[in-house]
């Protein structure tokens, strides 16, 4: 089977600094990727490289036999990509049910100025196919809320609905359960697994939280210092003598390195 | 008095808050959407020479005048918007600012557009009915704009232009769009404005005029489509009656800006919004019944 996702050798220098050094990553559909590593390790950048937002300096990006190498975030989006932030960005003018219907929307088709009389939820099957993605991450019951009104968990799970409407091929969740506690924090793993599966798209999660990405995760990829020290089956990755140094070996010490 | 006698006596005011209202709304599209430009008063000049040296040289019909003058304007609005929107934040604003000082040093030195002087004796050929049908046309279209997808497009690109993209929204496109749009209606105000009031010139372009129309927008708040229609209909009901004061009108205008800024910083739609919430909430406790302690 041919992978959803193919990344080779993407890099990004800033300046002196290479925040994302050769990585190379594979995802199919249905598969659950865990990238862990330290702070600034480069996580979030090699994110915004696969999403559009960063320009890579080399490499390159191919989605579904597509070279989709710099294109910007908007036709990723349109192409299947959806994703969530490290900071929760809701629009916070509009309702939560809102927010899911506008990736919805625009996913498919460009708003046209011409067109000022189609009113912006008009079917009901639109806000029908949102309170389905809302009802996922269990925030159903808020739909009509407004987005500003919410706690960073619950902002988070609205987040990943939203990043759903638009994750036609994979969906990128930057720490989707940082700030979040033990037993929120494993609903929200057990709910990517079963939607990666569900829905058969590929998901690579961010995540600091090494029992829960043991649980939830195929594959890890371990980064250090924007390169990959490690990656494979999570039981292999865990112990291999270098991640346990970089990385877990902290968590296991006691202090969480989180940011 | 009736409202005939009432309408005739204040016929310059009223015509004047007409284009006022139409100028607004231009400005206040774009700003809504968070794209900080002022050139508005660019393309005020463009369609408004434009129309007057048709008018003045030509016997063409009125809707042939117009739609030659606004489209030429609007055709360099097209041009532009491309080159301005990949400007962000307060790049833009300044360019666009650069752009209505510049337009004003080229309509001023001109000869064919009359110099300082600017061009006079056009003939009237816009009434006040016509002005505050376009006025009606305009917040009709700014009401279904935001009720529209397009609308909720605005909304979410001013809110995080970031997440939008995120969404599959091409933010770029929607910078050009707005900026049009807000051309297009400036345009128009400008083409009807030679024509209510004989004639134009490069003060017609200035900073200061910049600001009087930033003046009702803020004061009326970005947040709601009435805003820029509550905005010039209170800010000039003020200036009306503080007009004997001379140069203080000035100073008026710049304390209302500022207690507004200051106090009420979502502008007096705000008040509007927020009063009417607070209404219904009482509503609400009313029909409940268990708060009645
Ligand atoms: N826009 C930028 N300009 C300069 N340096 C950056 C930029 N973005 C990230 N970096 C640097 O790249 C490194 C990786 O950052 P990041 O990808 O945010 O790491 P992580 O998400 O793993 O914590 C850090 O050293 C960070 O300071
Ligand atoms: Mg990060």
């Amino acid at each position: 089977m041919n992978p959803i996702l193919q990344v080779e050798k993407i890099a990004k220098q800033y300046g002196g600094l290479r925040a994302v050094d050769d990585v190379s990553l594979t995802l199919e559909l249905g598969e659950v990727v865990g990238l862990i590593g330290p702070n600034g390790s480069g996580k979030t950048t090699f994110v915004n490289l696969i999403t559009g937002y960063v320009e890579p300096t080399s490499g390159t990006v191919t989605l579904g036999g597509t070279d989709v190498t710099a294109r910007s975030p908007h036709r990723l989006a349109q192409a299947g990509v959806g994703r969530t932030y490290q900071v929760p960005r809701l629009f916070s003018s509009l309702s939560i049910v809102e927010n899911i219907e506008a990736a919805l929307l625009f996913v498919r088709r460009q708003p046209q100025i011409w067109r000022v009389l189609t009113p912006r939820t008009g079917r009901a099957s639109l806000r029908r196919e949102a309170i389905e993605l809302l009802d996922m991450v269990g925030m159903a019951h808020v739909a009509d809320r407004g987005a500003a009104s919410l706690s960073l968990g619950e902002s988070r799970r609205v987040e990943i609905a939203r990043g759903l409407a638009a994750a036609r091929r994979i969906l990128v969740l930057d720490e989707p359960v940082a700030g979040l506690q033990g037993e929120d924090a494993m609903n929200v793993g057990r709910l990517i697994a079963e939607t990666a599966r569900a829905r058969d798209i590929g998901v690579i999660v961010i995540e600091h939280n090494v029992p829960l990405v043991r649980r939830f995760c195929d594959r890890l990829v371990v980064l250090n210092l924007g390169r990959v020290i490690a990656a494979g089956p999570c039981e292999d990755v865990v112990r291999m003598p270098q991640v346990v140094e970089a990385y877990i070996g902290k968590e296991a010490s006691g202090s969480h390195g989180r940011s | 008095m009736d409202l005939l006698h009432l309408i005739q006596e204040n016929q310059v005011l009223l015509r004047q808050m007409g284009i006022n209202i139409l100028l607004a709304y231009a400005m206040f599209l774009p700003l809504s959407m968070g794209q900080f430009q002022v050139a508005q008063p660019v393309f005020v000049a463009v369609a408004g020479y434009t129309g007057a040296i048709l008018t003045l040289n030509t016997e063409l019909a009125l809707p042939v005048k117009f739609l030659m003058a606004v489209g030429a304007s609007v055709a360099f609005a097209i041009l532009l918007a491309p080159l301005m929107v990949r400007l962000s934040g307060i790049y833009l604003g300044l360019t666009s600012f650069a752009l209505v000082g510049l337009v004003s040093v080229v309509a001023s030195n001109l000869q064919s557009l009359g110099g300082a002087t600017g061009l006079y004796a056009i003939p009237r050929l816009v009434d006040l009915r016509a002005v505050w049908i376009t006025v009606a046309i305009v917040v009709a279209l700014a009401y279904l704009l935001k009720r529209s997808r397009f609308g909720m497009a605005m909304s979410i690109v001013n809110d995080d232009p970031i997440a939008a993209a995120g969404t599959g929204l091409s933010v770029f496109r929607m910078h050009v769009y707005v900026f049009v749009l807000s051309a297009v209606i400036a345009s128009v105000a400008g083409f009807e404005r030679v024509h209510l009031f004989h004639q134009i010139n490069a003060q017609d372009f200035s900073l200061h005029q910049i600001l009087g129309i930033l003046t009702f927008v803020i004061v009326g708040g970005l947040r709601s489509m009435w805003g820029p229609l509550v905005g010039v209909i209170v800010v000039m009901l003020i200036q009306v009656q503080i007009e004997d004061v001379g140069d203080w009108n000035l100073a008026v205008n710049g304390i209302l800006l500022l207690a507004i800024v200051i106090f009420l910083p979502d502008g007096l739609t705000s008040l509007r919004a927020g009063m009417l919430r607070r209404i219904g909430r009482r509503r609400v406790i009313a029909l409940d019944g268990k708060v009645n302690a």
